[in-house]
Order: C-alpha cells, then sequence, then structure tokens
C-alpha cells in the first residue's frame, strides 16, 4: 500500500523506553529506619506469636492438634472465611456504582460525596457497630418502622443473625472498596472512552469492553483488602452476631480473655495467618497484578 | 474515487453558560481533501471538531456528512475514526487487538477482522509488533497504532486532533509525510486540528484559520500564505511585515503614503482612498538593493541586525522612519554583500504587497 521502507522505519523509531537500574550508592540504606521499625513492631511480636503457639512449658503440639481435631473449629474456619467471600461480594456490588458514579461527577458532587464515604471511614469502628444497635435492636429505628406501618406486630430479633453481621461488615468495610476502586477508577484516561464510542461502541458496550478491564487492579486490591479485614474483624461479629456468628477472631479472644489458653490463642492465630498467605499467593497466581497495572513489562 | 465523504459544516455554534466557545462555523468541504483548523488555543478549533465527532452537543447549527445531517447522532453510530492527541490506545489490549476494536465492535467475523487487522498494521509498518502492549512501543509507534485503528474501518469523515504534538521534530515530519501519503492513497476526508502553522501548510488541500470562534480565513495553503486577507491570519501564519500607510489615488493608480510622506505603488485593494492600512509584506519578497536597482518599490534603510538561519539570513532593517522590516535573503554564497550598519534600500514589487485593514 505505501512504500515498503516504512516497516523498516518503524523498527527503528526511537524512544523505545530503557529501565535503568536505579538505586545505587547510599540509597538503600534510607530504607534502614524503615525496616528497624517493621522489624520491632511487627516482626518481633510475629515471632513471639509464632512460638507461644508451639512452646507451654516445653515444646507442645497441642494448640493445633486441638485445632484439627475438632469439626468445631474447622466449622469456625469456614464461616469465617465464607463471612469474608460475602462481604467482598457485597461491598464490590454495592462500591463499584458508588466509585464510579464518584468519577463520573463534576468537582464538587465528588468533594461532596467524597465526605459521605470519608467521614464514617474517620470515625470508630466501635460507635458505628453501636449506631446499628440502634437501628436494627429490638426497639431500634427499623423495628418501630415497620411497627407503625403495620407490616410486623413483635418486633423482629435482627440482632444476633448472620444477616446483621453481615450488614455490620459490608457498611463497615465499603470505604475500603471505594476508595480502592475510586483511586484507579480516577486514574483511567477519560479519552479511552471516548476513543471507544468514536470507533463504535455503545456507551454500555465502551464501560464493558474498555472501562471495566482497566478497573481490574482496584477491584483486586478492593478485594483483597476488604477481605483480609473481613476475616480478622472482631468487633462487628461481636456485637451484632450471636453465638451461631462465632468467627475465628471471637474464639481467639475467648481463648486469650476467659479460658486463658494462650498456646491454643495462639495457633488459632498462626491458622488465620496461614490462610490468609494462602489465598493471597493463589490470588497473586491468578491474577497477574503487574501486568495488569502496566501492561506486560 | 475517494473513499472518505463530503462534509458541510452550517453556522455551527456551542455556547458554554452563554459564553461563545464556538460562534457560527460554515464550511464545505469536498471528499478525499484534507482540511486543517488551524488557530491558537482557545479559538474553537477542538471544540469545532468535538462537535464533529459527537462529543460535544452543538448549542446551533448542522454538520453535514455526504449531505446527510449527524447533527443527532450519538458519537458511536457517526462512523468517524479520531487520531486522539494523547493517542488513546487501550493499554490492556495488544497493538493487533486495538486496531482491530472498530471491527469488533461492527461484529465482523473473525477471519475477515485478522485479514484487515494485518493488511493495516502492515500498512503502519507496526507487523513485528503486532503482539505487543502500547506501553512496550515508543511515541511514534504508539501514534501509527493509533493511526491504524482510525483507518480500519474505511470510515467516512477521519478526525485527528494534534495526532503529531508530542513527537520530536523530526519523527513528526516524517508522520506528516505518511499521514499526507496514506490519505492521498486512500481518498480519505481529514480533518485536522493543530497550532502548527507550518504543519497546516504542508499537509493540507484546504486550511481554516480560527480566530474567537470564527474562521477567520478559509482558502488552499498557497491563498492563506500569499493573500491573506486579514491582519490575523497574516500575523498567525509566517513572518510578516506591516508597514502603515494611507491609500491615495492618483490618475487611476493606486498609491500608498508612508509614514515618511513616501510614497509606493500597490497592487488592488479594496480599501477607500484616504483609510488608514497597512501594507502587508513576507521577508522574502522585500530583497535590499542599491538606490540605482530597477525595482519600482525602494525605500531606504539601514540595517541593524542578521539572523543566521542557515539556508538564508535574516535581516533586521531599519527604515526612515523608525520602523523595522524583516528582509530575507537566501545564503546563495553571491550577490551583495550585506554587513550590519549598511545603508541600503529595501524594494519590492508592488503585485507582492497586499494593503489590509490596519
Amino acid at each position: 500500500m505505501t512504500d515498503t521502507t516504512l516497516a523498516a522505519r518503524a523498527a527503528s523509531a526511537p524512544g523505545v523506553p530503557v529501565r535503568t537500574k536505579a538505586g545505587r550508592g547510599v540509597y538503600p540504606w534510607l530504607a534502614l529506619p524503615a525496616i528497624g521499625f517493621y522489624l520491632i513492631f511487627f516482626g518481633w511480636p510475629l515471632v513471639q506469636m509464632m512460638w507461644r503457639s508451639v512452646f507451654d512449658d516445653g515444646f507442645t503440639f497441642a494448640g493445633y492438634w486441638e485445632f484439627f481435631s475438632l469439626p468445631i473449629y474447622w466449622y469456625v474456619l469456614g464461616y469465617t472465611m465464607a463471612i469474608g467471600v460475602v462481604t467482598l461480594v457485597l461491598t464490590l456490588a454495592i462500591g463499584y456504582p458508588v466509585a464510579y458514579w464518584l468519577v463520573r461527577l463534576d468537582r464538587t458532587w465528588t468533594v461532596v460525596l467524597m465526605a459521605f464515604v470519608l467521614i464514617p471511614f474517620w470515625s470508630s469502628g466501635l460507635v458505628r457497630t453501636y449506631a446499628w444497635i440502634v437501628i436494627l435492636g429490638r426497639q431500634g429505628v427499623v423495628n418501630n418502622l415497620l411497627i407503625r406501618l403495620g407490616i410486623i406486630d413483635q418486633p423482629f430479633a435482627f440482632l444476633g443473625t448472620h444477616w446483621a453481621v453481615m450488614v455490620g461488615l459490608t457498611y463497615y468495610l465499603l470505604p475500603y472498596m471505594i476508595l480502592c476502586l475510586y483511586s484507579v477508577m480516577n486514574n483511567i484516561d477519560r479519552n479511552l472512552m471516548k476513543a471507544a464510542r468514536n470507533l463504535g461502541a455503545s456507551p454500555f458496550r465502551a464501560f464493558l469492553t474498555v472501562f471495566v478491564p482497566l478497573t481490574k487492579p482496584g477491584v483486586f486490591a478492593g478485594s483483597f483488602l476488604v477481605f483480609m479485614l473481613a476475616i480478622g474483624m472482631y468487633i462487628t461479629p461481636a456485637l451484632l452476631g450471636g453465638p451461631e456468628q462465632t468467627t475465628l477472631p471471637l474464639v481467639i479472644a475467648l481463648q486469650i480473655n476467659e479460658a486463658l489458653d494462650w498456646t491454643l490463642a495462639a495457633a488459632l492465630s498462626m491458622v488465620l495467618l496461614a490462610f490468609t498467605i494462602i489465598i493471597q499467593l493463589f490470588a497473586n497466581r491468578f491474577v497477574d497484578l503487574d501486568h495488569m497495572w502496566g501492561g506486560a513489562r | 474515487m475517494p473513499q472518505g465523504a463530503s462534509l458541510s459544516l452550517r453556522e455551527l455554534a456551542k455556547f458554554y453558560d452563554g459564553a461563545g466557545a464556538v460562534l457560527g462555523v460554515s464550511l464545505d468541504l469536498e471528499p478525499g481533501k484534507f482540511l486543517t483548523l488551524l488557530g491558537p488555543s482557545g479559538s474553537g478549533k477542538t471544540t469545532t471538531l468535538m462537535m464533529v465527532a459527537g462529543f460535544v452537543d452543538p448549542t446551533g447549527g448542522d454538520i453535514l456528512v455526504n449531505g446527510r445531517s449527524v447533527a443527532r447522532m450519538p458519537a458511536h453510530k457517526r462512523d468517524m475514526g479520531m487520531v486522539f492527541q494523547n493517542y488513546a490506545l487501550f493499554p490492556h489490549m495488544t497493538v493487533a487487538e486495538n486496531v482491530g476494536f472498530p471491527l469488533k465492535m461492527r461484529n465482523m467475523s473473525r477471519s475477515e477482522r485478522d485479514d484487515r487487522i494485518a493488511t493495516f498494521v502492515k500498512m503502519v509498518g507496526l507487523e513485528p509488533f503486532a503482539k505487543r502492549y502500547p506501553q512496550q512501543l515508543s511515541g511514534g509507534q504508539q501514534q501509527r497504532v493509533a493511526l491504524a485503528r482510525a483507518l480500519v474501518f474505511s470510515p467516512s469523515l477521519v478526525l485527528m486532533d494534534e495526532p503529531l504534538g508530542a513527537l520530536d521534530r523530526r519523527l513528526r515530519l516524517q508522520m506528516q509525510e505518511e499521514i499526507k501519503g496514506i490519505q492521498r492513497e486512500l481518498g480519505l476526508t481529514v480533518i485536522y486540528v493543530t497550532h502548527d502553522q507550518e504543519e497546516a501548510l504542508t499537509m493540507s488541500d484546504m486550511v481554516a484559520v480560527m480566530e474567537g470562534g470564527r474562521i477567520s480565513s478559509f482558502g488552499t495553503p498557497r491563498e492563506i500564505y500569499e493573500k491573506p486577507t486579514n491582519r490575523f491570519v497574516a500575523n498567525f501564519i509566517g513572518e510578516s511585515n506591516f508597514i502603515p500607510c494611507h491609500l491615495e489615488q492618483a490618475g487611476g493608480e493606486t498609491l500608498a503614503r508612508l509614514e515618511s510622506g513616501a510614497r509606493v505603488a500597490v497592487g488592488a485593494s479594496d480599501l477607500p482612498a484616504g483609510a488608514p492600512g497597512v501594507i502587508f509584506l513576507r521577508p522574502e519578497r522585500l530583497r535590499l538593493c542599491a538606490a540605482d536597482d530597477a525595482l519600482p518599490n525602494k525605500v531606504p534603510g539601514r540595517v541593524m541586525g542578521e539572523i543566521y538561519l542557515g539556508d538564508a539570513s535574516l535581516y533586521r532593517v531599519r527604515l526612515g522612519d523608525g520602523l523595522e522590516v524583516k528582509v530575507k535573503r537566501p545564503n546563495r554564497g553571491y550577490g551583495m554583500p550585506v554587513r550590519e550598519g549598511d545603508e541600503m534600500m529595501v524594494g519590492w514589487q508592488p503585485a507582492d504587497s497586499i494593503v489590509l485593514r490596519a
């Protein structure tokens, strides 16, 4: 079509980015204070806990044995994971459209709506969870409203149900999901959607083929974060749940505060940590985050 | 038979909260022509392009493609290929997937799609890079992908928004040549937006110079450069000299009286006698000469300085009344030597001057 030297010219076009090795010389040493802080305040307690889980007047695997031999612990672990997955799905389902609107709205509205996201995020988790007791309790807002409307005669026991724990966790963790999604969506070049429409994609198709794939890093980052926080959460299941909503962190607290079985508590903590790491590795394997952030490097 | 469509704009306008960005733009473009919208930033050229593309709703007026109005048609149905300033390549798709995107949106079969992708990736010389991602390409290569993607579906119009702005000069000149070559070869109708006047002159069949939301001048590059119709256009494109004058009518001949009192012959002018005006002269149409030279128009001056351009030199010459003009002379290596401080005549042919409204 055009002259054949085009190919040769394109191949020799200058400016193919070259990655240089940075950080030689004195710079690595600047990381030392951070590494020291990390080792003292995160590394050391972790080592202590690991030690505690196998040492109690001599080496023992009693804690791990108790966990692996009793089905109740497996049930609690399963329930904890299930709670994590459901919370993840709910926060994603609610957070995605909210983050999308935050990005699409003009500046002033973004600021106003962002305040609605951030103010709960900054306030105490305990207060926010107690607020749900006020809303969902026997004499709570929801029950009063339903009775006044004549939909129910007797107050409904919302508290102490799976439903209450789900609502509480979703509400609590939603800002994390929204912020993760927002930061990624906000960095998507708006011209890309224009380009997609210009090239013949309907707005909906442009959304599915261009916008959604580009938000994947945010979706995965938000999902990891929410899932990890959900399975480690103590306050919400403790306050809004009942005996049937016992999660692993509740069992750990019970061992420490009431059974005074520190070895079991430490062992359970290690199991929770191990599962967290396994899921992280598993996810990393299937989701090549590096690839999604900057194309294949 | 050109593949591109014809385009007509009819009093196209866009107002934002009462303030006008585009104040009624009308033009007609034949199929297969390359039109450049040229103007400084804020002149409304990009807004005009965005209205044609369907990303900005016009406040008034109409857009006709092959005689049919598209002003109310959503962007994705307009069948126009656009090359964006920052290329807007999809970062999660390879070169081939980017180029194939418009075909996929048109539900073209897989095999047909692959054929077309191969043809166009080859056309822009990117065969070895088809499986790479945009981030792995240089700016010039990304530019080629954007071009192939905008052309692969045989659009009725090709729209380009300062597509070469981010490239270095060498690459820019090379891409200008290639884009022009492809446009001619395929008979594309192109609307090209730029603020680079050189680009506009070298690439276009037609140039619309925009100023303050209006078309200030519309014509071929030669018309725009050599016969500007107003001072803005003359000033915006190329180097210009403006010598203030008053027109006088003397025995059927039009003369211009300069502020020094000297009278010079001028070509045709629309200005009435006695009206204040400016004589417009391109530096390359002025000559440094001796007092006995045969040129009809001569004004004495003093050489104040030289700017060496390589192939030519630009001399600053102060005329008797204190006005400085620029005179461009090719460096041929022979002819009258010129040094700073020399007293010389600046001369020109009357037909090379145009008297414009002051």
